[in-house]
């Protein structure tokens, strides 16, 4: 299994993009009102700190994924032990992205069909490319899917360019001040922090080099329409509305009207929206499943897929409403704990000892 | 499990092997200096076989010479003047010792035929015979001659029925591997072009030949190819589709991973990119190796039109290709579940239409594209006078009558005549053929979970297609997984001058094509005024 830059620019991408344009954005404008716009460019720059770190973290042993090398780091039991948090972080962001997932296809298109059949649905195909293609199979279904994503957003932010006000993003700066801005990154960083899956991927990176700036790259690209999203948000809704909403973007295309005849191109974000969480889907349990397998010393990776896919479905049952998993499960579980602990502390920390060790050793050998 | 079975594979395999010798019954043993115990045996194997004929040449009443062929694989007129002629002139001439003067003819190839040759066993004898050769056994001489006389009726070279174009070479393979081979090297007078040949089929010996060029071909997809072909046990090949099926990388996908031609300039230019042709005698059609599924939307012609045409009639091609996927279950999922999608005037008029139907809308599509499918079938299988009968049924009564009688609504129809229509314009056959097979199970996707199923289907094409692969090569090369710099000959093509290097995913070296530096009017220096 190998995969090259552009692939894994295109996986950067369509996993940062779509998710986060559309829940990040209503948090951001409650904290921030009309400047949510500034605190999408910090939570860009930070998210980019996030992938120095991470790809800096992984450059340290090129051809090993995050738990092979943490035990390289910290020996075979602390290695193993630190993996316990991102085991949990892999189940959680599974079951929950299938959660976000099934609720968007149900709330936009459904209205009888019970959740758990689009859930299955949505978990078939993804066990199917996960099992057949493997990392593989998923990385060049993001090169198919990834330019008719960015295509679809584009085309969409281009139509809606006629219902647009500067005169709703005055006045700048004056009412929310730089604690609202900060306050307002945390919601796209929530989203950005999912860049710490790709320290499994690198290891599988045909030309390592590339690594760094390619998945910066995906990163600025997603962050740069967020931020256009975000802009185009509030000069369609203003300061209040959009924190009301449950997705502002996919509200502000119901807008879109093209000579009467170009209407209602919603459904057509929803497809765009299932091709984006597809890919999102399979690289969390490409992940899950991969990473567990070398955590357990299992052999056979994708026999652990038949007990873990009906664990993250159980588990993505289990938010009673569709907010939940992306209002309530991330200001109380992923903003304090998984941000801090498993995103910044325990990679840094990884990279403190390993440079520390390698500054060490060879003192040691003269 | 999988060791037991693999041992019942081995099995059956080695059982096999004994009924085809069987089969054979050849005896295989060395000719004596009798001929008329040579020629008992030789009749024994012929036995009832009326159209091998054993002509003898009786000198002083005695057998002395006997020619040996299968009637009508072999040029009549040439055997006579030739062979039978000057033979039955020496015979009268007093002259001549007879004896010895046969023996003669045979050990020195004294005849006047191109190609010939000697052999000393019987199954020798047997296969020049039945492969339209002339056999010459003499008294006193334990070697037979062998001479290429073969000439059998074929068809004469015509327009490929099945890729035809308006402008480029109208010539197409005929039945003969021969003529074939020919065809082939007319255009392409270099001697790194090969051909190797090989027998296929126990009972058919028919013969294959693999044609590609040396310092073009990656030698490890040539050699994948020969393990393949090497690898294929049968009685027969009658078609290029019988080693089709066994040598394709994916049997259960309805994808095809070999493509198939009619056409000389087809097979040359798929040369010239690194592939390989495998051509089976017997057959017009030319399995070429490795395909990708962009060759879906390439027709020949793409390269003799202009290249702003051509790109154009491609991005049109590729159009097509998913409307004969999609339009039907689109269809079905916006009328049945997201009427919003629709323009409201449009939907109207759909609805109007629509208002007496008795089915639902998934049900009167199903019918309609099956109803297209029986048409299409019954044009091909029809005897030809019939052949108007069914197109005024098909035409008019089916779908006006029934339109009018408010059985299927007119928006319908033209949905499934539409797709009908585009599942056709692909210049690939095989690849229209796996598309419209799958469009029904999307109809059915479509019906059940709306747009939502739609975009379950199409993910799981795309899976499915991802993890294709035609010997070692990406079914989806060179855009998934990407390759720069081959991307000039995909959805759109760019002009001969710019296309200067050949795919670099199929090739193994001897990568430039064409250099660079040739665009007209750049290279002849002119300078930007018109002639005075």
């Amino acid at each position: 299994m190998r995969i090259s830059g552009r692939q894994l620019f295109w996986l950067v991408f369509s996993i940062e993009i779509v998710l986060t344009m559309l829940y990040s954005v209503p948090a951001a404008v409650k904290e921030a009102s009309q400047d949510a716009w500034i605190s999408m460019i910090v939570a860009g720059i930070i998210g980019l700190g996030f992938v120095l770190l991470a790809v800096k973290l992984s450059m340290r042993y090129p051809q090993q994924t995050f738990v092979q090398y943490s035990q390289t780091i910290l020996g075979k039991w602390a290695g193993r032990i630190i993996i316990v948090p991102y085991f949990i972080m892999w189940m959680y962001l599974n079951s929950m992205a299938l959660r976000n997932s099934a609720d968007f296809v149900y709330l936009t298109l459904f209205t009888k069909t019970p959740l758990y059949v689009i859930m299955i649905t949505l978990m078939i195909l993804v066990v199917y490319v996960v099992f057949t293609g493997g990392l593989v199979g998923i990385a060049r279904c993001g090169e198919l899917m990834g330019p008719i994503i960015l295509v679809v957003i584009i085309g969409t932010c281009l139509l809606s360019l006629n219902h647009l006000d500067w005169h709703r993003l005055t006045p700048v700066f004056a009412d929310s001040g730089w604690t609202g801005i900060m306050r307002g990154t945390i919601p796209a960083l929530a989203f950005y922090g999912d860049i710490i899956i790709f320290t499994m991927i690198y290891a599988f990176m045909s030309k390592p080099k590339q690594a760094l700036s390619r998945t910066m790259w995906g990163m600025t690209l997603s962050a740069v329409f967020v931020f256009i999203a975000t802009l185009m948000v509030i000069m369609t809704f203003g300061p209040i509305l959009p924190g009301r909403m449950w997705a502002p973007f996919f509200g502000m295309t119901r807008f879109i009207s093209v000579l009467g005849f170009i209407q209602n191109v919603d459904i057509l974000v929803v497809v765009i929206w299932l091709f984006s969480a597809f890919i999102k889907l399979s690289l969390f349990l490409f992940v899950t499943v991969y990473g567990t397998a070398q955590w357990l010393n299992i052999k056979n990776w994708r026999r652990l897929i038949w007990v873990l896919v009906p664990l993250i479905l159980v588990l993505a049952l289990l938010p009673q409403n569709a907010t939940a998993p992306v209002k309530e499960y991330v200001e109380q579980f992923w903003i304090p704990y998984v941000i801090p602990i498993n995103v910044i502390g325990i990679p840094l920390l990884l990279m403190l000892i390993s440079i520390i060790r390698s500054k060490i050793m060879p003192a040691k050998r003269s | 499990m999988t060791t037991r079975f693999k041992r019942l594979l081995k099995k059956a395999g080695h059982t096999k092997d004994e009924i085809f010798l069987q089969d054979e019954g050849l005896p295989d043993q060395k000719l004596n200096t009798s001929l008329q115990q040579n020629v008992s045996l030789l009749k024994g194997v012929f036995q009832n076989c009326s159209d091998v004929i054993f002509r003898s040449l009786p000198v002083d009443g005695e057998i002395k010479l006997m020619i040996i062929y299968v009637n009508g694989l072999i040029d009549a007129n040439g055997l006579e003047e030739m062979l039978l002629k000057p033979l039955i002139m020496a015979g009268y001439n007093a002259q001549v010792d007879k004896s010895s003067y046969f023996k003669e003819i045979i050990s020195k190839q004294a005849i006047a035929i191109r190609d010939t040759k000697l052999v000393d066993h019987t199954s020798r004898v047997v296969e020049g015979i039945l492969h339209g050769q002339i056999a010459l056994l003499a008294e006193g001489e334990s070697e037979a001659l062998l001479g290429n006389m073969c000439q059998f009726e074929k068809r004469p070279i015509g327009e490929p029925g099945t890729e035809s174009v308006v402008r480029g070479p109208r010539e197409g393979f005929t039945e003969s591997i021969t003529t074939n081979i020919a065809l082939i090297r007319r255009r392409m007078r270099s001697p790194k072009l090969k051909f190797e040949p090989t027998t296929i089929g126990k009972m058919s010996q028919t013969q294959l030949s693999v044609a590609y060029i040396e310092g073009i071909v990656k030698p490890e997809i040539l050699e994948e190819v020969r393990k393949r072909l090497k690898s294929i046990n049968t009685d027969a090949i009658l078609d290029s589709g019988y080693i089709e099926e066994f040598i394709e990388d994916s049997p259960h996908s309805p994808f095809p991973s070999i493509q198939n031609t009619e056409r000389p300039d087809v097979v040359l230019s798929s040369l010239l990119e690194g592939r390989i042709a495998i051509m089976v005698d017997g057959t017009p059609f030319v399995l070429i190796v490795p395909m990708t599924l962009w060759s879906a939307i390439h027709a020949a012609e793409d390269y003799y039109e202009h290249f702003i045409y051509t790109s154009a009639i491609r991005l049109l091609r590729f159009l097509l290709l998913s409307v004969s996927f999609l339009l039907p279950s689109i269809y079905v999922a916006t009328t049945t579940f997201h009427p919003q999608l629709i323009p409201e005037s449009l939907l109207l008029t759909i609805a109007a239409a629509r208002e007496n139907v008795p089915f639902p809308t998934v049900v009167e599509t199903l019918l309609m594209e099956v109803i297209f499918e029986a048409l299409r079938e019954a044009g091909i299988r029809l005897p030809k006078p019939v052949g108007s009968a069914v197109s005024m049924v098909g035409g008019l009564v089916l779908g006006e009558s029934a339109v009018r009688a408010g059985v299927v609504s007119a928006p319908t129809v033209i949905v499934v005549a539409f797709t009908g229509i585009a599942s056709f314009s692909l210049p690939r056959y095989n690849l229209g053929l796996a598309f419209r097979l799958l469009r029904f199970p999307l109809l059915l996707l479509a019906g059940s979970l709306g747009i939502y199923g739609v975009g379950f289907g199409v993910i799981a094409l795309l899976i499915h297609l991802v993890n294709l692969r035609s010997f070692g090569i990406p079914f989806l090369a060179p855009v998934a997984p990407n390759l720069s710099g081959t991307m000039k000959d995909i959805f759109i093509r760019m002009p001969r001058w710019k296309m200067n290097e050949r795919p670099a995913f199929l090739v193994s070296e001897n990568q430039t094509r064409t250099p660079k530096g040739q665009e007209p009017y750049k290279s002849q220096g002119a300078d930007n005024e018109d002639v005075r």
